[in-house]
């Protein structure tokens, strides 16, 4: 939509170089506080235009980088940067008009709407604090976000705990569109919503992005609604990037032995494969205490004494990067592969017998057809 | 805001028709409301009502037992009781709004200041309520209005100062759980600021708590009016007070004159019922959860 100056196909939208963000917790007179290090050095880079995916497991930082970047949270070190400008060095001021510019969506679509407003208000609000417009074309413009986002005019005078999930999550991107961003950011926009809900709020983001340029950045932890949406992925754990690659070639071929875990954790709709599965065990270790050397080293199947000893640098690999000492060297991989697994005899035998059921069933039913295999 | 105000307002009033649904069709709450009302009617017209005036003497009728021409007796002084009751519940009902008026007033902006910008301003507002709350209400108020002097006034300024701590604490509590919302993070980055955020964020969200208490805390102000008035720091007389008929009456139990401390002691205890009866039922009607 509005185009700001400056902005050009070249220049990243956003740049996160080098942010930390620490927490303390606990401490008191006598003890030491615990420093819980959220995010330890995450350096970024999002185009202009483009759909940008970060994933990992609850805790690994990823809700806390959607933050940082939106200046929600001040990091402890390191710089943001929103086209160009250091959001660190704005003024409380300068931060609420660049505010305009970036917008959030939530993850709870039942936490995130303020229950004592309606509808108009919750969405209306960003043009009234910005001053766009008259209030009539505050009002008409409220109606068109609506309408944008699906909801009716008469839905205007409501309130929030009058609708479901999907209805508020669309209040809230209708919220979020409002005064018109450049970049939006969804902190896990459909993970708490029905299964079948979630597809039409990833319809609708995707097509809100195109409709006004808009630049997207999907913080997620499950990799297979990421795969329908996002142009590149960046795979985060215990606060670091592990990975950062195009999300084809990802899914494809992914080279991190954490990101191969995450793939492998998606369950695949086909009967058989259940024992070639490998998942990660135990637990995502405290970032209080984060392990020595590669943090994933304490549950990573192909660890070596160099990892426990030496932190791995994010190393470029051929239009991707990944953060281990020996992704060369590890054995190929099973576990991307196995979204359409071969058929067995094993499998042409069930189905045969299914066919076979189901015809019996269907017997007498008529026009009705048995049922077509997966 | 002036965006929304042709649509919402009939939408607006669905939510409120249903608090009040709620609370009526509450018997005990029903109740509980009756009775504030009826002792507030009583305050207001009952010395217009009642041929009796509440301080007039008089040396014919010291110390009767009720009758027919005074329903609850006199007391000492040959005062009707019944019209010093009733004017009493003036003095009551005035100590406990005014007092949880100054209460809220005090500690509704320092606890919201505490919960919400946290640090320093938290420790320091914190620690001093705190402090407060170490002394017991009543002790505090007593000790307060010992300090200030004896005059009704300063009775409900004493028992405002005392609760106040009371309400810093809810308040503080609601706006911390308030602030930890979504909506609230999602104020900040549409990009509203503080003033705004606590005005149509925090404050509205953590009304309801704020005004149970507030039912709840009258009830305790009417008694610690009634102490403080026992105790000869409250309302002067010749001016009725339930407190200080209930202070000279006792003096008359032992010899059988149970009416000029029982009526006043009847009054205290049914006001306080009502408004720990009606802020039970605010409490319910205003939860979402509750149906």
């Amino acid at each position: 939509m509005t185009s700001g100056p400056g902005t050009s196909v070249a220049t990243p939208i956003l740049e996160l170089d080098d942010v930390r963000k620490h927490f303390r917790s606990g401490g008191g007179l006598f003890q030491k506080p615990t420093i819980v290090r959220a995010v330890d050095g995450v350096t970024l880079s999002v185009a202009t235009g483009e759909t940008l995916a970060i994933v990992g497991e609850s805790g690994c930082g990823k809700s806390t980088v959607g933050r940082l970047a939106l200046r929600l949270l001040e990091p402890t070190s390191g710089h943001v940067r929103f086209e160009g400008r250091d959001l660190g060095a704005l003024d409380e001021a300068g931060l609420r008009r660049m505010r305009r510019d970036m917008q959030m969506v939530f993850q709870d679509p039942f936490a995130s709407l303020n229950p004592r407003m309606t509808v108009a208000e919750i969405v209306g609000e960003p043009l009234w604090l910005h001053g766009m417009g008259t209030a009539r074309e505050q009002r008409e413009t409220t109606l068109d976000l609506l309408a944008t986002v699906g909801l009716r005019p008469d839905h205007a005078g409501r309130y929030p705990h009058e609708f479901s999930g999907g209805q508020r999550q669309r209040i809230g991107i209708a919220r979020a569109l409002a005064c018109k961003p450049r970049l939006v950011i969804g902190d896990e926009p459909v993970s708490a919503l029905d299964v079948s809900i979630q597809a039409q709020v990833i319809n609708l983001l995707e097509d809100l992005k195109e409709r006004f340029g808009l630049t997207l950045i999907v913080v997620a932890h499950d990799l297979a609604v990421i795969r329908h949406m996002s142009d590149r992925v960046v795979v985060m754990y215990l606060g670091k990037v592990v990975e950062v690659a195009p999300t084809a070639s990802l899914y494809k071929e992914p080279l991190h032995p954490y990101t191969r875990a995450l793939l492998a954790a998606i369950p695949v709709p086909a009967p058989g494969v259940r024992g070639e599965r490998r998942l990660l065990e135990g637990d995502i270790p405290s970032p209080a205490a984060p392990p020595s050397g590669c943090r994933f080293h304490t549950r990573c199947p192909y660890a070596q004494a160099r990892c426990s000893a030496e932190e791995p640098a994010l190393r470029d690999a051929g239009g991707r990067q990944v953060a281990c000492h020996f992704y060369e060297d590890l054995p190929g991989d099973e576990a991307a592969r196995l979204a359409v697994p071969a058929d067995t005899s094993a499998k042409a035998r069930r189905m045969a017998l299914y066919r076979a059921h189901r015809e019996r069933q269907d017997k007498g039913a008529a026009g009705a057809t048995p049922s077509t295999e997966q | 805001m002036t965006l929304a105000l042709d649509t919402a307002s009939p939408a607006a009033a669905a939510p409120r028709s249903r608090f009040w649904g709620k609370l009526l069709r509450n018997r005990t709450a029903a109740f509980g409301g009756g009775l504030v009302v009826l002792f507030a009617l009583a305050a207001i017209l009952g010395p217009w009502v009642l041929p009796w005036d509440p301080v007039q003497t008089s040396w014919s009728a010291v110390r009767k037992a009720p009758s027919a021409a005074h329903w609850f007796g006199t007391d000492e002084l040959g005062r009707d009781v019944l019209a010093r009751v009733l004017s009493g519940a003036r003095a009551s009902l005035l100590a406990g709004v005014v007092s949880v008026s100054i209460a809220i007033a005090i500690g509704g902006p320092l606890g919201i200041a505490a919960g919400y910008f946290g640090g320093w301003t938290d420790s320091i507002i914190s620690r001093c309520t705190e402090a407060l709350l170490a002394c017991p209400f009543l002790i505090l108020a007593i000790a307060l209005g010992s300090v200030l002097g004896a005059s009704l006034v300063n009775a409900m300024i004493a028992i405002g100062i005392a609760a106040a701590p009371l309400f810093i604490r809810l308040t503080r509590g609601q706006t911390l759980a308030v602030k930890t919302e979504d909506f609230v993070e999602g104020a900040r980055a549409v990009g509203l600021p503080h003033r705004w955020i606590i005005i149509r964020y925090i404050l509205p969200n953590i009304f309801a708590p704020i005004l149970v208490q507030a039912t709840l805390i009258v009830a305790q102000a009417i008694i610690a009016e009634a102490s403080l008035s026992f105790l000869g720091l409250g309302q002067q007389p010749p001016a009725p007070s339930w407190g200080a008929m209930l202070n000279t009456g006792k003096n008359f139990v032992q010899q059988g004159q149970w009416w000029m401390s029982v009526f006043p002691g009847v009054a205290i205890f049914f006001t306080v019922l009502g408004f720990n009866l009606l802020g039970d039922g605010l409490r319910d009607a205003l939860d979402p959860r509750e149906s």
